[in-house]
């Protein structure tokens, strides 16, 4: 059987179908060559490899925009008592993940304060992709790099540091960095009551109505057939309500998930990979969770005298550390959240941490940190960003998780035996994502 | 907008495309037109170079199903903003991890920004998942084991200021930090952009610590 399907998109002239127009076979065939290619991109089947996977590139489907950030921290930045020097402050920083397909994020922070800062986006090398000197309660907009990962800070121009930071009262409530696009139309693309002709799959486990029409049907003298239209049509309304998740309606065709929780089916496209010919689906590049955990100095140093626990500086908002007299290792993010229902057997979780490097690191004895989802870690050492930065990086990835559940993001510091000292290391900022 | 290649949603009666049917021009016109419509959604773009897109533009003003709840997709569970979550941890030097500390006087508020991705309003009768975002908590009482009432109230500009309106829950804390599934949702604009809500919580003796607070998307449709 030779399978009728189309490379790319063909479609019908209006003339084809419209009233009282002659009859062409070639409009069905067309329609089932269009069919097919969607539902192939859709599922990954028949070896279909441009799947969807929402970059925003011609044929993969829209972007997502999810946010990379939506933190709230109502914290107040100012400098107390004495023993700090001050200098320049990186006040938040951390790393994330940009999706493929944007190419600039917008950046609100909520905050009480006129303090002028610099925003900034660099790559992991400490390259600077863009920035802009801003006023910290602002909404500004950087340049950014498509999958890839970054490093970004705000940063507290000395010049201002007596004018604004330390001299009045600056807080912080929330910080969210996304991709700016709102204020689109809320049509309703599909009937209240979903469509006529549904057809259920042809068994419990397959996610949509799959046929295969053979090119034979289509050949010269050969009969349009009811059978052809009336099989299109189903398939055509299968793939429309696995695409957009909108059930609703039609009691012959209500496609629900196989269970509340982890479903093995999902009857709908969400990159789940679950479920009878679903298994080639394509994959997200998705953020999923992105902190700011605390400030410290440009120089390296903490943004706190070195004390435990320290009695100056942004005593507010210091870059947390493991004590020198702890065992090892020291949970120093915890965060509960639900996780996406994605496919675990080959995870595509990643996570990524970012330090500031003391005057007091350890080169032979470098931090660490284990990642983890509500399964087993994935350690990784912190290893020098360069370019000046006073950073340190460390990423991980495949990650075990369970789908379609609650978990606890944990991210836990250790470093190899010995003494240490109080200016090594300190944690700045944490992400998790998934990119395939 | 010129269309060289016809794309519709109609959908033709059952009878219209059975066998032994009249072949009929709008049968051909539904199922050419919808598979346009169906290429278009999936693919993110119109389906003919140099011609715009049959369908409407999704919530974010662009082509194709974004999956940002129905019936622009299936919405995909996440965190969709939080709170706190520098680990309370007594072997860590890190400022208060606290991120709410509830008494037994009245609610105590933190207001909580975040932009929300535009999405479809549903029709009456359903929630959209991203809309109705879903509290989960970790929290710790200083003694005893004293019940946390905690709830969300919508913000400017989409409710009122002060609206309550969530629903309420009570949680049952001990001295041992713990996780907890609310019943809290949030009520938000469709439309997206930067919105707000308020975190409230009170406690029946004693003082709670809420040390991390998440407001997820937590279900795939809606209900």
């Amino acid at each position: 059987m030779a399978r009728k399907k189309n490379s790319t998109f063909v479609g019908s002239p209006m003339a084809d179908v419209d009233v009282d127009s002659l009859i062409y076979k070639r409009w069905i065939e067309a329609a089932v060559g269009d069919t097919a290619l969607v539902q192939d991109k859709l599922t990954g089947l028949n070896g279909e490899t441009n799947t969807i996977v929402h970059t925003g590139a011609a044929g993969r489907g829209c972007v997502l925009g999810i946010p990379l950030v939506n933190q709230a921290l109502h914290k107040k930045f100012t400098f107390t008592g004495s023993g700090k020097a001050i200098g320049d402050t990186r006040v938040l920083c951390t790393a994330f993940f940009v999706p493929l397909g944007e190419t600039q994020i917008s950046i609100d922070i909520v905050a009480f304060s006129e303090t002028p800062c610099k925003i900034s986006v660099y790559d992991t090398s400490y390259t600077l992709i863009d920035s802009v000197d801003a006023n910290m309660a602002s909404t500004t907009v950087l340049s950014v790099t498509p999958g890839a990962l970054h490093i970004f800070e705000v940063r507290v121009n000395t010049d201002d540091l007596f004018l604004n930071l330390y001299a009045t009262e600056t807080t912080i409530f929330s910080v969210c960095i996304h991709f700016g696009r709102v204020g689109g139309s809320q049509p309703a693309i599909l009937p209240a009551s979903s469509p006529l002709n549904g057809q259920s799959p042809q068994t419990s486990a397959d996610a949509v109505f799959k046929i295969d029409f053979d090119s034979q049907l289509f050949a010269s003298q050969m009969p349009v057939s009811g059978r052809t239209a009336t099989l299109l049509n189903r398939q055509q309304n299968s793939l429309l309500e696995f695409l957009t998740g909108w059930p609703s309606g039609n009691a012959a065709y209500a496609q629900i998930d196989s269970g509340t929780s982890d479903p093995a089916t999902s009857r709908f496209h969400a990159a789940t990979r679950a479920g009878t010919d679903l298994a080639a689906e394509g994959e997200l590049q998705f953020p999923l969770l992105c902190a700011f955990l605390g400030s410290a100095m440009t120089d390296g140093t903490f943004a706190v005298n070195a004390a435990q626990p320290p009695t100056s500086g942004l005593l507010e908002f210091y870059a947390p550390w493991v004590l020198t007299t702890a065992a090892l290792p020291q949970n120093a993010f915890v965060q509960r959240i639900k996780m996406p229902d994605f496919q675990t057997a080959s995870s595509r979780l990643k996570a990524v941490a970012i330090g500031t490097k003391g005057p007091s690191w350890d080169a032979a004895k470098p931090w660490q940190a284990t990642f983890s989802c509500g399964g087993a870690g994935v350690t990784s050492t912190f290893t020098d960003v360069g370019g000046g930065s006073n950073l340190v990086i460390a990423t991980a990835s495949a990650i075990a998780f369970t789908g379609d559940a609650n978990a606890n993001c944990v991210v836990a510091l250790t470093r190899a035996a010995g003494a240490r000292a109080i200016e090594e290391f300190a944690l700045l900022g944490v992400a998790f994502y998934f990119a395939p | 907008m010129s269309v060289s290649r016809v794309g519709t949603l109609l959908f033709p009666a059952i009878a219209a495309t059975k066998d032994q049917a009249p072949c009929l021009a709008e049968v051909g016109q539904a199922l050419s037109g919808k598979a346009r419509y169906l290429y278009e959604l999936a693919a993110g773009n119109s389906a003919v170079a140099g011609e715009d897109p049959v369908v409407p533009a999704n919530p974010q003003g662009l082509t194709g199903v974004d999956l940002s709840g129905p019936p622009w997709g299936s919405a995909i569970l996440r965190p969709a903003a939080w709170f706190g979550g520098v680990a309370n941890n007594a072997n860590l030097q890190a400022p208060s991890s606290n991120v709410l500390e509830a008494n037994t006087v009245k609610f105590t508020s933190v207001p909580i920004w975040l932009f929300i991705r535009p999405h479809a309003k549903l029709p009456d009768g359903y929630e959209a998942p991203e809309s109705h975002l879903l509290l989960l908590l970790r929290a710790y009482a200083s003694s005893g084991t004293p019940t946390l009432a905690v709830r969300l109230c919508s913000g400017i500009p989409w409710g009122a200021p002060g609206t309550i309106v969530s629903d309420e829950d009570s949680l049952t804390l001990s001295t041992t930090e713990s996780n907890f599934t609310t019943i809290c949702k949030t009520s938000l604009n469709p439309a997206g952009g930067l919105q707000q809500v308020t975190l409230q919580a009170k406690v029946s003796s004693g003082t709670a610590y809420v040390t991390a607070a998440c407001l997820c998307v937590a279900t795939k449709r809606g209900t």
